[in-house]
Parts: structure tokens; C-alpha cells; sequence
């Protein structure tokens, strides 16, 4: 069963009275376990497509299928339960809660999804050490570099083991060797069962991954899986 | 905090120092409303409290006992209706054993003369050594109480109008309960100043045997009654009512309903208004400074709503945020309220005399056990109501327009 069926979808707003489209009839499909780069020019509907197939928002027209089921179909509740569950999301601006550690951080979604405190734990421990973080799982945000921030916004979504990773710009704000070492770990992620969906104006990120949709005025351009 | 603190109510908590200038602010908001709303509910009870303490120790003790439908009937000849024999009904009000003092009286109008001075007054006959003990609040200017039977006390304007002070002579006329004028000489041996213009100007009280020799009677009209405290009247008055049929009793607050209640529903609504504007202020300094905390955070909220996070966790999340914002404001108010309450205000509040008063007052503040609960309960429900409808503007937002906030 493929991750995600996108048919011919249509997405757009109004801006001081005109319509905007941002997606014209936008048709792809993702398999499990990809590990796919949206790339394309600012304005292109990359970030549209990205909350479109992380379930923040619905198409206009056409039709999305995660794991087989009509998105439209689902319900508000249904789609929350979904994106708890199986899609973990990744911000360029991170959006830790300042006030909580690394480790209570990664572990805030686990509570709502059944997990007891030292189960929570002992996962969410997990995930720091294989980014490289337990050392500073008592710390707060704003005591970690850029890097470790980012890193922290993975692990609260790896924590959850989503289906799928959903990320824009992850690597935005990292350093050359702080992006390869993440990039490292969605790699070994991804033999886990994880996919992983980025949207990335990053060659080195776009390099890694196996199939590159390429996004222009809201239109696939190509589709290109190495 | 401890592990079995439950997760919403710990990050709540933590959440409160996220931005400390503007939770300071916040606190600072309701401490002040909570302050104001404790120490303005003391002050009015103070003064409630004084001039309930002032009607029932100059005048009215807890309440009269009187005969039935005295004050509601028109009775031709209301001595004739009056209480023959005191001393039975004395032991059977103080049998109740609610009832811990009787004060016999009987009241009449008399013409007061001195010299070619000629005014109408209304006497009291009492038993002044029984009274003094009680009647605390006659505040003698001048002189002193009664202490013999050829006495009379005169109210301050009264005095004044009859141009007499303690050692005068003045006559006093009154009709007998026969109808034949009848007239007695009585020395003044105080002026007394209770604060009451209406009482101060008109009434006198001379000894209880003297009056009933005056009028001619050995009945009594009413008793007025000390019993242990205000709360106990409706048990007191229950037990006076089975002991003696025949009479009926009523309560300082409505023999007094002119001033007294009067004045309680004035300050009562006084109150409610002023508490109205404390929480205004506190709703409106709380909607502002949540709706901007709330817009800072848009974006997190936005990328936790599309991890999954549901609308309704983060709603009881963010309302538990107020909720402590307002509790410990609430409690921070109290505070401060009883430290003003036990420096600024420890020697009272000097107030002006209020409208039918001549005596300037003292008001201490008097808070009491459900004062704080409402200085506590208050700020907590305004602060709560006031940031429900940013949070739940906010949680209700599409998650794409939360992520582009920031």
C-alpha cells in the first residue's frame, strides 16, 4: 500500500480579491519507507503540499489518500488521531516548549498516545542517545546550540515512531556537519519503516533522497526517484 | 515537581515563567484586584459592624419584646395594652436561656421645660443600672448616666436647644395614662452624643419608676433584650415566642429599618459595584496580557496541534495556566491585604460622619473566613473567563495560519 495517493489536487486562496491558485492538479504518489524531497522555488506550493500530506489542511479539489484512506472523508478528531499517531512534524523554527527539558520535550506527545512516564522515558531516552543529545536531556532549549534545537524537534517526532516524518527546511539552520550527522539519522531511521518527506531548497539534504518532486507555480515539474 | 503531579497541571505551572515580566505583570494585575476587593470588603464590614454594634448599644439592644401587634395595630390607648406584670415575663424571657439580659421601658412624649423654654421631647424610662452594663454607646459628653430616680439624661441637640448642662433643673410634662397632665422635676445628669442626629435631638431618659410614676402606670411597654450574639436572634426569638404567647418580638435591623437596613442595602450595593469594577479592571488587564502571550506563542502551538496535539488538551492546558495566574495573584492579593490590614491600617480608617450622623468614626478593617475565599475565588473565575476566549480563538485556529503567526 503506498503511503500517501496524491490525485490531481487543486489548492488555493484569495488575496485582495483575486484568486490565488498555489497547486494546479498535483498527482504523485509516495511508497513507504522514501525518503522524499519536495524542491522548487519560494512561492512554488512546497509548504502547501507539505501540510496538505501532513493533514493540516484539506484540498480544494482532487484527492489525498494516507495509508489508503480518503482524507476527505476523515473527520477533524480522526485527522488529529493521525497526526499523533503516524505523522511526526518537523519546524525549521523547531517550536520547543521553552519551558520543558530535552527529554520532557521528546516525550510530550507519549502520554497521549498511552504511554505510561517510564515508558515515555526509557523512549524517549532512547531517541536522545541515537541523536546524540542524552547528555543534555535535563537541559532547556535555550540552553542548546541551533543544531542541538533542531535536533531535539526531530527526536519529539521520531519518539512518537510516525510513519512518516514531515520536515520544512530541516537542515536550514545547521551547519554543514551538524546536517550530515542528521541526515545520518533519518538514513538509519529509514531502514526502521520511517519515511521521510522534506520540503528543501538543500542540494546536500536533496542528494539523499530517492525520489525529488520538483514544485514551479504549483505544478510537479518532475518527478525523479534515483 | 513531583512525578504524580499531573502532566497538564505541571506544565501549566511551568508555563507561568516563560516570560516572567509579563506574568509579574499579570500577578500584579490580580493582586491588586484581589487586595482591593479584601480590603474594601474589611472596611465595609467595619463599618457595618459599627453601626450595627452602635444601633443595638445605644437604643435597641438585640431586639424588643413587645405585645402583639403593637407596632402594626392603631390602638387608641396603647398603655392599656401594655405589660402588667414585668418581673413574671422577665424570669420566663431569661428561662429561654437564649436570653441573657431584659431591659424594661417604657416610652413616652413629654414637654421639656426650662425657664421660658418650652420643647417636645420623647423620654425612655429605663432601669439605668441594669442598662449601663450594655448600652455602651450613650457616650456621654458631659455628666453622667442616671443614678438616681429624680435624674433625667438629656441627647446633646436637645440639651443644647434647652440651654441646660448636668446640674440644671428642668420639668418635665406628661399626660398620665388617665389623661390628667402631670408634671415632675428632674435634675440633668448627662449629655449623651450617640452620633444619631434624630436621636440626639429628641430623646431623654429618665429612671423606669419615675416614668411609671409620670404616667401613672406600673405596666411596661416593651423589653429590649441582650442575648449572646446577632446570629443566635432567630433561635432567641423562637424561644421567646414559646415562652410568652402573648408577646412578639422584633430585631434591632427592622425596629431600625430607616437607618439600619437602609444603610446595610446602600453600602451592600455600594460594594457590589465597586467589586464589578476591581473585576473589570482584572479582566480586562488579564484579557490583554494573555491574548499577547498567546499571539507569541501561535507557532508552538501550531506545531503542536500538527503533532497530533488536540484542541481540547491544549485548551484545558492554557485555562489551567490562567487559572494558576489567577490563584496565585489571588493568594499574592491576600497578602498584601492583611499586611496594609496589620501596618497602614492598624489604627483604622478615620472617616467623616456619614448622612443622619454627628459622630466622626473609626473603621477597622473586620475580614473574615468567606471574605478571603472570595478574594481568593473571584480573580480566579474573572481571570479564567477572561482568557477563555483568546485561548479558545486561538486552539481553534487552522494549524497553517497558527505556523505562519510567528
Amino acid at each position: 500500500m503506498a503511503l500517501y495517493e496524491v490525485e490531481r489536487v487543486e489548492y488555493g486562496y484569495r488575496w485582495e480579491r483575486q484568486d490565488v491558485s498555489v497547486l494546479k492538479g498535483v498527482t504523485i504518489e509516495i511508497p513507504e519507507k522514501s525518503f522524499v524531497c519536495l524542491v522548487g522555488p519560494s512561492g512554488s506550493g512546497k509548504t502547501t503540499l507539505l501540510n496538505l500530506l501532513g493533514l493540516l489542511d484539506r484540498p480544494h479539489q482532487g484527492r489525498i489518500r494516507f495509508l489508503g484512506r480518503d482524507v476527505a472523508a476523515l473527520d477533524e478528531h480522526t485527522l488529529g488521531r493521525l497526526r499523533l499517531a503516524d505523522l511526526g512534524f518537523v519546524f525549521q523554527a523547531f517550536y520547543l516548549i521553552p519551558t520543558l527539558s530535552v527529554l520532557e520535550n521528546t516525550t510530550y506527545f507519549l502520554a497521549p498516545l498511552g504511554l505510561g512516564i517510564r515508558e515515555a522515558n526509557e523512549r524517549g531516552e532512547e531517541v536522545l542517545k541515537a541523536l546524540g543529545l542524552i547528555d543534555h536531556r535535563h537541559k532547556r532549549p535555550a540552553e542548546l546550540s541551533g543544531g542541538q534545537r533542531q535536533r531535539v524537534a526531530i527526536a519529539r517526532a521520531l519518539a512518537k515512531r510516525p510513519k512518516v516524518i514531515l520536515a520544512d527546511e530541516p537542515t536550514a539552520n545547521l551547519d554543514r556537519e551538524t546536517a550530515e550527522s542528521i541526515i545520518g539519522v533519518f538514513k538509519e531511521m529509514q531502514k526502521t519503516g520511517v519515511s521521510f518527506v522534506f520540503s528543501t531548497h538543500d542540494t546536500h539534504l536533496v542528494s539523499y533522497a530517492e525520489t525529488v518532486f520538483s514544485l514551479k507555480n504549483g505544478i510537479i515539474e518532475r518527478g525523479v526517484s534515483t | 515537581m513531583s512525578a504524580f503531579v499531573p502532566p497538564v497541571l505541571k506544565l501549566a505551572w511551568r508555563n507561568l515563567f516563560r516570560n516572567t515580566r509579563r506574568t509579574s505583570a499579570s500577578l500584579v494585575t490580580v493582586a491588586l484586584g484581589s487586595a482591593g476587593l479584601l480590603i474594601y470588603q474589611g472596611f465595609n464590614e467595619g463599618i457595618m459592624n459599627q453601626y450595627r454594634e452602635n444601633t443595638i448599644r445605644v437604643r435597641y439592644g438585640h431586639g424588643q419584646v413587645y405585645p402583639k401587634g403593637y407596632y402594626d395595630k392603631k390602638i387608641e390607648e396603647p398603655w392599656s395594652v401594655w405589660i402588667e406584670d414585668r418581673e413574671a415575663v422577665e424570669s420566663k424571657l431569661k428561662a429561654t436561656g437564649h436570653v441573657l439580659e431584659v431591659y424594661p421601658r417604657v416610652s413616652f412624649y413629654a414637654f421639656l421645660v426650662k425657664g421660658g423654654i418650652n420643647l417636645g421631647g420623647r423620654g425612655e424610662g429605663v432601669i439605668a443600672e441594669r442598662e449601663r452594663k450594655f448600652f455602651t454607646a450613650m457616650n456621654f459628653e458631659a455628666g453622667h448616666d442616671l443614678q438616681s430616680p429624680d435624674e433625667v439624661i438629656l441627647g446633646q441637640g436637645l440639651a443644647k436647644s434647652l440651654g441646660v448642662g448636668p446640674g440644671d433643673l428642668v420639668t418635665a410634662l406628661a399626660q398620665t395614662v388617665r389623661g390628667q397632665l402631670n408634671g415632675l422635676e428632674l435634675k440633668v445628669a448627662g449629655i449623651f452624643h450617640t452620633g444619631s442626629k434624630e436621636f440626639d435631638d429628641s430623646f431623654f431618659r429618665i429612671d423606669l419608676a419615675a416614668a411609671q410614676g409620670l404616667l401613672d402606670t406600673n405596666r411596661v411597654e416593651h423589653f429590649a433584650v441582650q442575648i449572646p450574639n446577632v446570629e443566635a436572634w432567630p433561635q432567641a426569638s423562637a424561644a421567646i415566642a414559646k415562652a410568652v404567647p402573648e408577646l412578639e418580638t422584633k430585631p434591632f435591623d427592622e425596629l431600625d429599618a430607616v437607618y439600619y437596613k437602609n444603610a446595610v442595602a446602600f453600602l451592600d450595593s455600594q460594594f457590589s459595584f465597586i467589586r464589578s469594577i476591581l473585576l473589570l479592571i482584572i479582566a480586562l488587564g488579564i484579557f490583554n496580557t494573555i491574548a499577547t502571550g498567546l499571539l507569541e506563542r501561535a507557532g508552538e502551538i501550531g506545531a503542536l496541534r500538527a503533532n497530533g496535539e488536540s484542541r481540547g488538551r491544549l485548551f484545558r492546558i492554557l485555562a489551567i495556566e490562567s487559572a494558576l495566574l489567577g490563584l496565585v495573584g489571588g493568594a499574592a492579593g491576600i497578602g498584601l491585604a492583611v499586611i496594609l490590614d496589620k501596618t497602614l491600617f492598624k489604627a483604622g480608617i478615620p472617616m467623616p460622619p456619614g448622612p443622619g450622623i454627628t459622630r466622626q468614626f473609626r473603621i477597622f478593617l473586620e475580614i473574615q473566613g468567606q471574605h478571603y475565599l472570595q478574594a481568593l475565588s473571584l480573580p480566579l473565575i474573572t481571570t479564567v473567563i477572561a482568557s477563555a476566549w483568546p485561548i479558545w480563538r486561538l486552539v481553534r485556529k487552522p494549524i497553517p495560519e497558527l505556523l505562519r503567526a510567528n
